[in-house]
């Protein structure tokens, strides 16, 4: 066998382990110490390939998971975010800016519009309680309406308080008087006050002032002399008609 | 029947019915060919992150692909390890370069207690991986099919779709390249670079 032979072998993909098997390519490696080099170097070359190919090293424990959620998200499975997710934002937080101002601008005109006062006029009524004889002093329940504005609000308590230290006078000048006027309405067939109800359900506080009118009734006939009770916003709360 | 025998399904059973958005098919195909995969790719760019990335835009291109894939055109091994190899290409020029964990790669290896002998050991090591890098495509996955990924001639054939006395002699041809690139000078890069084997 010659050299040539033995690389024209190697050439081939002929294995090293078949080589050494083969007697006639023993017997020239024993004697050609080119040829032996040739195939000693080539032995060493897969030993360290060998050496190589076990050095190895295994993908990231985490990987398959990575690749199963690009999976579940190509299919549109719910994906585990344990891992490698960036957390998804809510629903809130995926709206345009300006959907979101918007949105609060329309709540607070919304709030606004609601319970805003319509206008100056008073929306109060003369609780039942008006027509009793005592007058002013019998009207007791307030109800204001909800104000957002703070400072009509502060303006709202100072009155409030105003009318409140107002009313207990009137109330104690009128307890005084209730005797005397009550035997005074009796003698005279004078009727109770009437309420005058401009809105249900919200009435007013406050001193009350009796004014006595005359309203015409044309013709021959007199007169009807009536008391309002009117209050200290000058709109009339309850009527008696005086005989 | 599939969910029964996944294990035993063939490769075109599992990708069709990964296609469906069956997972499990999807994980059973991905056991089987994500370790070969993932060293040829590997061995490849001698990059873990690019083999990592490599590994999974082929399994991506897979569910993408499909038209382009039939169990009529072939087995799927050459068409997996197909893709593996174009994208090892666009990888490898970048030339990002990240040497094997010493430590690692010799856990591998009991016999050696020499602190010394591990030394030089992983030194070989390192200097071989950089000798493969060094070959040009067509040789550097017949050896990393053959010798690292320890593949027969016949199987490397398929995978690489080509005939097997191709693979032998672009192994030969590769073989020749490393000795000369090892034996010229342990430390000299330039071997490469003179002979033109670089892409």
């Amino acid at each position: 066998m010659s050299c040539r032979i033995v690389q024209k072998k190697i050439e081939a993909g002929v294995h090293l382990s078949i080589l050494a098997g083969d007697d006639a390519m023993s017997r020239h490696l024993d004697e050609c110490v080119e040829c032996s080099a040739y195939i000693e170097a080539r032995r060493l070359l897969l030993q360290r390939l060998q050496w190589l190919a076990n050095a190895e090293r295994q993908a990231r424990p985490e990987f398959e998971q990575k690749v199963l959620e690009r999976y579940r998200a190509r299919f549109g499975k719910p994906v585990n975010t344990d891992f490698a997710l960036e957390p998804r934002p809510s629903a809130w937080k995926r709206l345009p800016a300006w959907v979101t101002v918007a949105a609060s601008l329309a709540l607070l005109i919304l709030i606004n519009t609601t319970f805003q006062e319509p206008n100056s006029s008073p929306r109060v009524s003369v609780v039942p309680e008006a027509a009793a004889p005592s007058g002013a002093s019998t009207i007791q329940k307030v109800e204001s309406p909800l104000d957002l504005n703070p400072i009509a609000r502060a303006q709202r308590a100072r009155r409030a308080k105003h009318h409140v230290q107002a009313a207990e006078t009137s109330a104690t000048m009128e307890r005084r008087a209730q005797p005397l006027r009550q035997s005074d309405n009796e003698r005279a067939g004078i009727e109770t006050f009437r309420p005058l109800v401009y809105c249900d359900n919200v009435t007013c506080n406050g001193p009350m002032q009796v004014v006595q009118v005359k309203i015409g009734r044309g013709g021959e006939v007199p007169p009807l002399k009536a008391e309002l009770l009117v209050g200290m916003d000058g709109v009339a709360r309850a009527i008696r008609v005086v005989n | 029947m599939l969910e029964k025998d996944l294990g035993s399904a063939a490769d075109s059973q599992l990708l069709e019915a990964a296609r469906t958005g069956n997972e499990e098919a999807f994980v059973t195909l991905f056991h089987r060919w994500n370790a070969p995969l993932y060293r040829f790719a590997l061995h490849m760019t001698g990059s873990p992150s690019f083999a990592e990335e490599i590994t999974q835009e082929v399994f991506m291109a897979l569910l993408e692909d499909r038209h382009r894939y039939s169990s009529a055109a072939g087995k799927l091994a050459p068409y997996l390890f197909g893709i593996a190899r174009n994208l090892a290409r666009q990888k490898w020029r970048t030339r990002s370069f990240e040497p094997l964990d010493e430590t690692e790669s010799l856990a591998a290896d009991p016999q050696l207690h020499d602190p010394g002998e591990r030394l030089l050991r992983a030194d070989e090591i390192g200097m071989v991986q950089r000798a493969v890098l060094a070959l040009p495509p067509l040789y550097r996955e017949v050896v990393a099919l053959c010798d690292l990924c320890e593949l027969s001639y016949e199987e490397a054939a398929q995978r690489i779709g080509c005939p097997v006395g191709t693979v032998r002699s672009r192994l030969h041809r590769a073989h020749s390249l490393l000795q000369k690139k090892l034996t010229r000078d342990k430390g000299d890069d330039s071997f490469a670079c003179e002979e033109g084997y670089l892409i």
